[in-house]
């Protein structure tokens, strides 16, 4: 696994090396994204060129569940959060133009400028999509972030100019449009000078105050979710974040990744705020903002995978993921619905959603055990082509961009255990949650216990760290900032325990099964157990995700009986 | 204990516990790239080194430098060995 534990450092040297243009790769990329542009926006339209749909039946292919009522391709991968541009497929249009302008920057700019210049490219493509708002609400979070984390770097006061400047433009821009704005700003922008020359950054001299603000910065999604939930239990009313504010929540699992990182002396003391913009701030988060936020994890794994090999290549491994994003985006619809009719000419019922089964099974339907296997089975693959399509498209940009970024969705279905499904299903979100949660209970409890020690490690990062720091705070961001969201996903904590339990298992049988020099699927005369293996692991990750996609009038009792239907245990 | 003779219980202990058919294991092999399958691999030779070398791992040791190479441990080891016996 390339990214395992964030690689390691790289020369400047070698960056150089693997630095070398190729025009046809260039070609290749723009071709790409004339192909996107095609497909999920309305070019074709402005352009009086035949829509997909068109094409695709003057070519005699009559297909169902691809095409949208304006004969392109709806897509799962779209911009979230922004009503700037009235439909979804002109900010796709601004998405693929953006990517492709900080793609041609990146590629053909010197060694030295290529990270800045994609923070450059992704303010351009934010402030096009988000507006002042969403630029103003980052860079005045991620301002404050480094000032906390790094006090000693060069021209901190000109940069704690910059909190007071652009929270002023977070919050309500629009309305303070005035002749007096611009004045208020630079006011605004002095006193937050004064505050940290005067204030915090005495306080950080003083190691157990500094250590505390680092914690409520880094912790400062999850801490606003729990104030939010109480604030609306006196104002009985959601709370609404700047949206700044919130694309900026969106990071903070990469944030807490960077003080992972921070901790472990991995992070250059003088480092500039615009290399640390540049672990945040790529093209490569854009698309589906909320989705995948983990990919690029911390400092150390980009800057030690930016260039590592040549850019060529890694363009050409980005071209790939691209070519499987739009097979998953184009036809993962039209596959799930041709299983489910087969199936149903079978006879048996598959629904289209494990929240239906669950709602008709409170009502008092017959469910079959196949019926609630093949129902989050194939629930399972529309993921795996929704979601895989778009953070394929995300890791290609990435990699198109120049880092060696591993992939999301790698080959899922030849897992033959949770512990390589979990690896292999969202390698960055994995990482995240074994560097915060499994490897520090690892390291500290039940020394010499090693199943224990292996238990509540797992325990602690598949079911704790995945459910408060993972999900619920997510839930939180997705619904508002508000109590309800919180107790909905509290109550899918059977799924967490379940998921964790399940990896346990795979653990210890990891460690103890008789080793063999046979490696999985190699195509020998034990191949049947690799597919029953892979069979079983991806049917129970799949199956207890009835706890999480519930319909809402199930009790957590209904939701256990379908869950012991699917196991053939019928009450 | 000799740094050879912790590269050799290394080497025998990746060759048996994540067999790699067809590939040979030197000192010099990258096991993040192509040795190891996944994140378990890690704390699995964690609990081997610690168990059979008595060392103390901190999460802070968990990085790509240390688990680089049979070479890169086996120093990191001889390293810990070096500072107990000094304690």
């Amino acid at each position: 696994m390339t990214g395992l534990l964030g690689g390691t450092p790289i020369s400047k040297k070698t960056q150089q090396e693997n630095d070398r243009h190729n025009p046809v790769m260039v070609l290749a990329v723009l071709a790409f994204l004339l192909v996107y542009i095609y497909l999920f926006t309305y070019a074709s339209k402005s352009l009086e060129l035949p829509m997909p749909q068109d094409l695709s039946e003057s070519l005699g292919l009559y297909v169902d569940h691809v095409f949208d009522d304006d004969r392109n391709i709806d897509s799962s991968l779209y911009v979230p959060f922004t009503w700037i541009f009235s439909k979804n497929d002109d900010e796709r249009l601004v998405l693929f133009l953006g990517v492709g302008f900080a793609f041609l920057l990146v590629y053909f700019i010197p060694l030295e400028h290529k990270q800045r210049s994609l923070v450059f490219s992704s303010l351009i493509i934010i402030g096009i999509l988000y507006g002042m708002e969403g630029v103003s609400g980052l860079l005045c979070a991620h301002s404050l972030v480094f000032l906390i984390l790094h006090p000693v770097s060069s021209f901190r006061l000109w940069i704690a100019f910059l909190p007071g400047f652009f929270g002023f433009w977070t919050f309500d821009p629009y309305m303070l449009l005035g002749s007096n704005a611009l004045v208020q700003s630079l006011l605004a922008g002095g006193i937050s000078v004064l505050i940290y020359r005067y204030g915090v950054l005495r306080l950080l001299a003083f190691p157990s105050a500094a250590k505390v603000i680092r914690v409520v910065v880094v912790q400062s999604a999850l801490i606003t979710v729990l104030i939010g939930a109480l604030l609306e239990g006196w104002f009985t009313g959601p709370w609404k974040l700047a949206l700044g504010v919130l694309l900026f929540f969106w990071h903070w699992e990469r944030l807490f990744l960077y003080h992972i990182d921070y901790q472990d002396g991995k992070i250059p003391e003088t480092i500039s705020f615009m290399t640390y913009l540049s672990v945040f701030l790529t093209p490569g988060q854009i698309a589906n903002w909320n989705w995948g936020v983990t990919i690029g994890q911390g400092y150390a794994y980009t800057a030690n995978n930016f260039l590592c090999e040549d850019k060529n290549k890694l363009v050409v491994s980005g071209l790939k993921l691209w070519m499987v994003s739009l097979g998953y985006l184009v036809l993962g619809d039209w596959i799930r619905a041709n299983l489910v009719r087969f199936f149903d000419d079978q006879g048996i019922l598959v629904y289209w959603r494990i929240e239906n089964m669950s709602e008709d099974f409170v009502m008092g339907s017959t469910i079959g055990s196949a019926t609630v296997l093949l129902t989050t089975l194939i629930a399972l693959m529309k993921w795996t082509f929704a979601w895989g399509g778009v953070v394929h498209f995300k890791v290609g940009l990435w990699r198109v961009c120049g880092y060696k970024v591993d992939p999301y969705f790698n080959f899922p279905w030849l897992s033959t255990n949770l512990v390589s499904l979990w690896s292999r299903f969202t390698f960055h979100y994995r990482e995240f949650l074994v560097r915060a949660f499994y490897y520090p209970v690892f390291f500290k409890f039940f020394k010499g216990h090693t199943h224990l020690r292996i238990f509540t490690a797992t325990m602690a990062a598949a079911c704790f760290g995945n459910l408060i720091w993972g999900h619920m705070t997510e839930a939180v961001f997705y619904s508002g900032v508000n109590r309800n969201s919180i107790f909905i996903s509290l109550n899918q904590w059977p799924y967490f325990v379940l998921l964790g339990l399940g990896i346990t298992a795979s653990e210890f049988w990891l460690l103890h099964k008789k080793k063999s020099p046979r490696r999985p699927w190699t195509p020998d005369k034990y191949i049947g157990w690799d597919v029953l293996s892979a069979y079983v692991t991806l049917q129970y990750f799949a199956l207890i995700h009835i706890f999480v996609y519930t319909a809402p009038e199930a009790t957590l009792a209904d939701s256990f009986r379908l869950f012991l239907t699917g196991l053939g245990i019928h009450f | 204990m000799q740094i050879t003779e912790i590269k050799s219980q290394l080497k025998n202990f990746f060759e048996e516990e994540f067999p790699n058919p067809g590939a040979s294991l030197t000192d010099d092999t990258n096991l993040l790239d192509d040795w190891f399958v996944d994140s378990f691999g890690i704390v699995n030779t964690t609990l081997f080194l610690e168990e059979k070398f008595g060392v103390e791992i901190s999460r802070a040791d968990i990085n790509a430098i240390t688990f680089r190479s049979i070479e890169t441990l086996s120093q990191y080891v001889a390293n810990q060995l070096k500072d107990i016996d000094e304690s």
